[in-house]
């Protein structure tokens, strides 16, 4: 691993070579930059890991079987293990798609769930990310380059190859596919903040890489229109492209990134859309509260892995507890992503623990509320020095004829060493993650 | 799956992509044979450079020349922007060119950026630019697969090389053999050109008809312009 | 029993012609027990590419594109229907019981509601009593709204049309947790479309004319039904081009 360290020059060269950026927003001016990259993996252990996959296998079964339960027969509503109003006012649940089965009946074909490791050696779930979560192609050209650099490094550490990503994406895309025509990647364009991804993971799993515009609903299909006008059948839709914009004739009328009418097609089953429209229902930070119930009501198994531990002011003790400890717990809003809406009580002073409290007491079912979890930091190099940062875990979970985790996974750190918050929309860098063999 | 599936917006990235990367390769050999030319004290002989292109601008020194035709995003012309404009075509077709292919557009640009922090004059620092580009042709040759992204590439690329020598008034036998290769690519692709414009060309574009005149130049790069671009 | 012929015509005219239009109609009669179609047709000009589909509301669809560019766009249908009393049952999904943009009801109307009825036993007869006092509230006034004016914009300034005593009456209802949805389609005579609301009263959806005061009966054709308006909208459409665009609506229903 030493050998990897040093040639930390070497690699930064070649992702620069290859494009590994990552597009940011500031003041209204979209800028580019590499997305800071720490030649320190993150190591997972193979009987580790061999509960980590099992866990997530286990927890992402129970989430597609609960978007196809809440979009049909809403039995874990009828039965009282879910309050109905935590499913239809969450901002992800889409009337639109009351009735709909998707293609295979997967709704979550890719599921980036969020863990962290406490100093204990736990792992608890922090997050589900069930709409665009994006990330796996930085560790995937990561290893391709470390590897070139530092190929002793793996030859003399049994390292899971992480660079099937695409395969594993090509070949859940063709499940649900089902030879009805080509796998195609819907990106909203150049100006993205993922758009490397999108261009990398289209030029890796062999999908056609589509702009807005290049896709038209005809005859109750989807066609991808050719220079030579000839229409190409579209079988299934990787689409970058948020639930919101994906049809302005359904959502959002003043989208210019979706397709019009393609929820018509959706809901006939003629084209399969990775990830269904609607998943934000299973993957909102008030449902997370019950995911532990879900998986013994649907699969009728206890919990492989945990839930950091989280309150529901929505449910009256719970609130009572929140209200009385506000100061050493995390509040989250749910209606925010990204890192966002993410207050620890400890930082707040008097007046502004009060405005919290308030709000809390007047919306309770606006906020979670966790305990904070003693994280095990990771190490870093810099400036030629070790430190500690805080980091998370974002597994891939991809779920075509069976559910898989892709053995590696996206480690992000905090840059800043007071920050808690690793998301890479605020600055924050990646490691590889090393997936032991044996 | 389908290998020869391009969209109409990605046809036209690919032509210019192909036009961007081979004008920034010409204007660096240009650049080359006037920058030798003004070593011998001829500071004047920009001009004839800016005029054939013609560019309306008055540079006080060579070294400012240099500057501006490097550096200036500003300027359309200059090393800088070319690389951009390029890039911008690149980045979209990752998947069309491949990583390896993009990552030639991506290292010009590091090195041209890295120039440009200490202003560089030696033109010898531009020579892993002018590798890079030549490589990244061989890369697209390697590695595109698909026959009318690699036709409508090379249409681009032609077509530039054309208007630059007609422009610097190359004589005709090196003309005629370009145009008749980008006749042999286009022929891949005709959704994306006008045959009338071909037939006009092919009608002014002779031996007895080629010369240096001002209107006859002007006529031929118009039309040689407005090839591609009927999609 | 009683037997309906109807026509129905949209023509939308653009200052300057569009192209690449994409568009989703509802103009067909909502399939269920209380409608037997007899005959049904419809058109939609100029078309290239016409696809048919229900939505999740179990709403007729005809939706499709034109991309040839065009400064008018038609569609049409017409059928025969026949209609008996408006009642269904079934079990009323929870998402009617929730107030949307257009249909959340404030302190002041849920007030109102709690002044005239309690909504503990009959829910039919306590919203006809309301919409009766309701009338007292708010007059009947033609362009008095438009189609984005919410329940609550239209019962403070105390006028609105069929769609606005529907949107109040839904917010209200749902505040108070009743089932209820929002309906359009056509009345006998001629002009515009028409909306009104049903209720759900222990797994029975009955419908109720909000503007004319009514327990509604066997002479109204249900087009669409949803949670408000915009769920039932019946026509939406994307295009490329500028300008304004202008709206006809002619439609007549007549017992045959």
């Amino acid at each position: 691993m030493e050998t990897l360290i040093k040639h930390k020059d070497a690699v930064n060269t070649w992702m620069e070579r290859f494009g590994v950026k990552f597009g940011i927003y500031k003041h209204g001016v979209f800028n580019e930059q590499l997305f800071p990259f720490d030649s320190v993996p993150r190591v997972i252990s193979h009987d580790e890991w061999t509960v980590l996959e099992k866990g997530l296998i286990q927890r992402c079964n129970a989430l597609n079987a609960f978007l196809r339960d809440i979009y049909n027969e809403k039995k874990i509503v009828k039965d009282g293990v879910i309050p109905e109003e935590f499913v239809y006012s969450s901002k992800g649940y889409f009337v639109e798609c009351e009735g709909i089965t998707p293609a295979k009946g997967i709704f979550a074909h890719i599921a980036g769930i969020d863990l962290v490791q406490a100093k204990d050696g736990t792992w608890y779930i922090l997050e589900d990310n069930l709409r665009i979560p994006s990330g796996a192609s930085y560790p995937m050209i990561a290893r391709n380059i470390t590897r070139k650099v530092s190929p002793e490094t793996f030859a003399n550490n049994h390292v899971a190859d992480n660079r099937n990503y695409s395969d594993l994406l090509k070949e859940m895309m063709d499940y649900v596919n089902d030879g009805r025509g080509i796998n195609v990647i819907l990106t909203p364009g150049r100006y993205n903040s993922a758009f490397f991804e999108h261009s990398y993971l289209a030029e890796k799993s062999g999908a056609v890489l589509a702009f807005p515009g290049d896709l038209i609903v005809e005859d109750d299909m989807l066609f991808y229109k050719d220079i030579s006008g000839e229409k190409m059948r579209v079988g299934a839709v990787y689409r970058r492209v948020s639930d919101e914009y994906m049809d302005p004739l359904t959502f959002e009328e003043s989208s210019v990134l979706g397709v019009p009418n393609i929820m018509q097609i959706y809901a006939k089953g003629n084209v399969a859309i990775v990830n269904g429209i609607g998943n934000g229902v299973a993957d909102d930070k008030g449902i997370y509260y019950f995911v532990p119930k879900m998986i013994k009501y649907y699969l009728n198994e206890e919990p492989i892995l945990k839930n950091a531990p989280t309150y529901l002011p929505y449910f009256e003790e719970d609130k009572k507890y929140v209200l009385e400890n506000l100061s050493k717990l995390v509040i989250k809003d749910v209606s925010e992503a990204g890192g966002y809406g993410v207050v620890f009580g400890r930082d707040l002073d008097a007046e502004h623990l009060k405005e919290m409290y308030d709000l809390v007491d007047k919306e309770p079912r606006r906020w979670i509320a966790q305990e904070v979890i003693d994280f095990k930091d990771l190490e870093i190099i810099e400036n030629g020095e070790y430190v500690e940062r805080k980091a998370d875990l974002r597994a891939f979970v991809l779920t075509g004829k069976e559910t898989k985790v892709w053995k590696s996974g996206l480690t992000r750190f905090s840059r800043n060493p007071n920050s808690f918050v690793v998301n890479s929309s605020q600055g924050g860098g990646f490691k590889d993650t090393w997936v032991m063999e044996d | 799956m389908n290998a020869r599936t391009i969209s109409t917006a990605k046809a036209d990235k690919l032509f210019w992509l192909g036009r961007y990367a081979e004008r920034t390769y010409l204007n660096l050999h240009l650049l080359r044979a006037y920058y030798d030319k003004m070593i011998d004290g001829d500071s004047e002989t920009y001009e004839e450079y800016c005029n054939n292109l013609s560019l309306d601008a008055d540079f006080k020194s060579p070294s400012n020349f240099v500057k501006s035709f490097l550096y200036d995003k500003q300027n359309p012309f200059s090393i800088s922007a070319e690389l951009e404009f390029a890039n911008d075509n690149a980045m979209v077709l990752r998947e069309e060119i491949t990583s390896e292919t993009l990552g030639y557009i991506q290292m010009s640009i590091a090195q041209i950026s890295s120039l440009a922090k200490t202003n560089e004059t030696n033109i010898t620092h531009l020579q892993p630019i002018t590798d890079n580009l030549l490589s990244m042709w061989g890369s697209i040759e390697e590695r595109v697969l698909n026959d009318y992204a690699l036709a409508i590439l090379m249409a681009g690329k032609l077509i530039e090389q054309i208007d630059i020598r007609i422009r610097f008034d190359y004589p005709f036998d090196r003309v005629e053999l370009l145009y008749e290769r980008l006749k042999t690519h286009l022929r891949y692709v005709p959704y994306i050109y006008d045959v009338e414009v071909i037939e006009q060309i092919d009608k002014l574009l002779t031996a007895k008809n080629y010369s240096n005149e001002p209107f006859y130049k002007e006529k031929l790069l118009s039309l040689l312009n407005s090839i591609v671009g009927r999609y | 029993m009683k037997r309906y012929q109807f026509t129905y015509q949209t023509s939308i005219t653009f200052d300057s012609k569009v192209s690449d239009h994409h568009f989703k109609l509802r103009c067909l009669p909502y399939r269920c027990g209380f409608q037997k179609i007899e005959e049904e047709d419809f058109s939609v000009s100029p078309c290239m590419n016409l696809m048919r589909s229900t939505d999740g509301f179990g709403n007729e669809l005809i939706f499709g594109s034109t991309c040839e560019p065009h400064k008018s766009f038609t569609f049409a249908s017409r059928g025969i229907v026949q209609l008996s009393q408006h009642l269904v049952v079934e079990e009323a999904n929870h998402i009617f019981r929730l107030p949307t943009l257009l249909t959340t009801a404030n302190d002041e109307m849920i007030k109102f509601s709690d002044d005239v009825v309690s909504f503990e036993t009959n829910f039919v007869k306590d919203t006809l009593s309301l919409i009766d006092a309701l009338h007292e509230r708010m007059k009947y006034e033609s362009r008095s709204t438009t189609i984005k004016t919410s329940a609550i914009e239209a019962f403070t300034q105390g006028k609105g049309v069929c769609q606005d005593f529907s949107n109040v009456i839904l917010a209200i209802l749902r505040g108070k947790g009743v089932a209820c949805r929002y309906v359009n389609g056509f009345i006998p005579g001629e002009g515009e479309s028409h909306a009104w609301v049903e209720v759900n009263d222990n797994g029975i959806w009955y419908a109720i004319d909000p503007t004319r005061k009514q327990l509604i009966e066997s002479d109204y054709l249900k087009i669409a039904q949803g949670r408000d308006f915009n769920d039932c909208t019946m026509e939406r459409g994307v295009f490329v081009g500028t300008g304004d665009q202008h709206k006809q609506v002619h439609i007549t229903m007549a017992e045959i």
